[in-house]
């Protein structure tokens, strides 16, 4: 079933087809045509829509959702987020599966409502307390939207843990084609749901455990599962890697622009390539390692003043020299623009 | 006391025994002469009379009725 479709309501196809029948949320720009849609979209197929008070409570509401184990999600933007960092521990703390759509504009603060990537520190790192992470989805395209919100759902339910979209107004905002291939999604049974019955009465969720070996042995049970998706779930994405000298890394929206990028400095006899991670928790360092063996240097661009960056360093331990372009505020850099940083930054790339 | 039944047996809202957690084995919840006790008393009772046992989930709150369960 193809279609033309906006970022924002893809995510809501999404999560409809992956059997999400709960949405809690607080509009805000440039996330709130996800809610908008939701509150037609959900009641529809027999579904929940609430609008919270703030997105505080509507985390919570999540939070309380998935403890009864149906699927359930929120979308919010970087304001938005911050506010439900606390809640986003908790549901961690507690193993519950939800997923939360971040469609990132400006910040700090209210900043403004145009594309950014700066919540990757907030997100990807964790902006909540205590050793737990994110499951993080970086999609490109309208079509991602779709597709790896359904993921995030069987992520999120394999794990028990909350899986993130992490895009930004861009993806958000834009219409592009949307092929939906219809298939059966059914989520695991979930027998440590409390669901108000007899058989479910002894079901306790919770995330606090009072003594220190206790929590301990807990913190490292979430660890082991860490380490699992570490192993198993990164994803990535590349385009003329195999002999590139110039390996350009970036996601979302700016992995678009870098692909035009690509086939400017090849025009110019340039050999660059592009590495897109999918996934930014797990970060796809394995595969980043593999790809970089063959390159001569690396520039990463993003909208933010380098935070994937930070991963990127840590993944090369300093083997190949890393250099940056990042443009905030809203402002997308055009392939020309980064060609030219590209060309600028000549002696320290080649 | 007139107009009230004093009730002196256990809610059959509670477990005889409930098996908790390794770590709480060895906690208590309240501190001596403290209420939250009396007003767990209360809602067991009240969702034993009500029939409510077998459709309930409870939140509990921050604080020492953390442990409510």
């Amino acid at each position: 079933m193809r279609q033309l479709c906006k970022g924002n309501v893809a995510v809501v196809k999404g999560a409809v087809l992956a059997g999400c029948r709960a949405y809690y949320g607080y509009p805000i720009t440039p996330a709130s045509e996800i809610a908008e849609y939701a509150s037609l979209l959900f009641p529809e197929v027999g579904g929940t829509f609430l609008q919270a008070e703030s997105e505080v409570s509507a985390i919570n509401m999540v939070y309380g959702a998935a403890s009864a184990g149906v699927r359930v999600m929120s979308a919010s933007s970087g304001p938005g987020l911050s506010l439900m960092q606390e809640g986003m521990s908790y549901i961690a703390g507690a193993e519950l599966p939800c997923v939360i759509v971040d469609v990132v504009r400006g910040g700090p603060g209210l900043g403004n409502i145009a594309p950014e990537q700066s919540d990757y520190f907030c997100i990807v790192k964790g902006g909540g307390h205590g050793c737990y992470r994110n499951i993080v989805l970086a999609p490109s395209s309208v079509q991602e939207m779709f597709d790896l919100t359904v993921l995030a759902f069987e992520l999120s339910d394999r794990y028990r843990n909350p899986a993130v979209i992490m895009t930004d107004g861009y993806v958000g905002q834009m219409m592009e084609p949307l092929d939906i291939k219809m298939r059966n999604i059914e989520a695991p049974a979930k027998d440590w749901a409390v669901l108000g019955t007899g058989e479910s009465k002894k079901n306790l969720i919770s995330s606090i455990f009072l003594e220190p070996d206790v929590l301990e042995a807990h913190v490292q049970k979430l660890e082991a599962k860490y380490q699992l998706a570490q192993e198993l779930e990164t994803r990535c994405e590349e385009y003329l890697t195999e002999d590139a000298d110039v390996l350009l890394v970036g996601f979302g929206i700016v992995s678009r622009v870098l692909r035009s990028t690509v086939d400017q400095l090849r025009a110019q006899g340039l050999r660059a390539g592009l590495f897109r991670p999918i996934t930014l928790w797990p970060f796809p360092a394995r595969e980043l390692r593999e790809t970089a063996k063959h390159v001569k240097s690396v520039m990463v661009v993003e909208l933010n003043t380098g935070m994937m960056l930070e991963d990127v360093k840590l993944t090369l331990n300093g083997v190949l020299p890393v250099e940056f372009y990042g443009r905030a505020g809203g402002n997308v850099p055009m392939a020309e623009e980064i060609t030219a940083q590209v060309f600028a930054r000549m002696s320290a790339l080649v | 006391m007139n107009g009230y039944e004093v009730i002196h047996e256990k809610s059959p809202a509670f477990y005889d025994r409930f098996e908790r957690k390794d770590e709480l084995q060895q906690q208590t919840h309240y501190c001596p002469g403290c209420g939250h006790g009396v007003a767990h008393k209360l809602i067991a009772e009240a969702l034993t009379e009500l029939g409510l046992q077998d459709r309930a989930i409870l939140v509990s709150p921050v604080g020492c009725s953390v442990f409510a369960y």
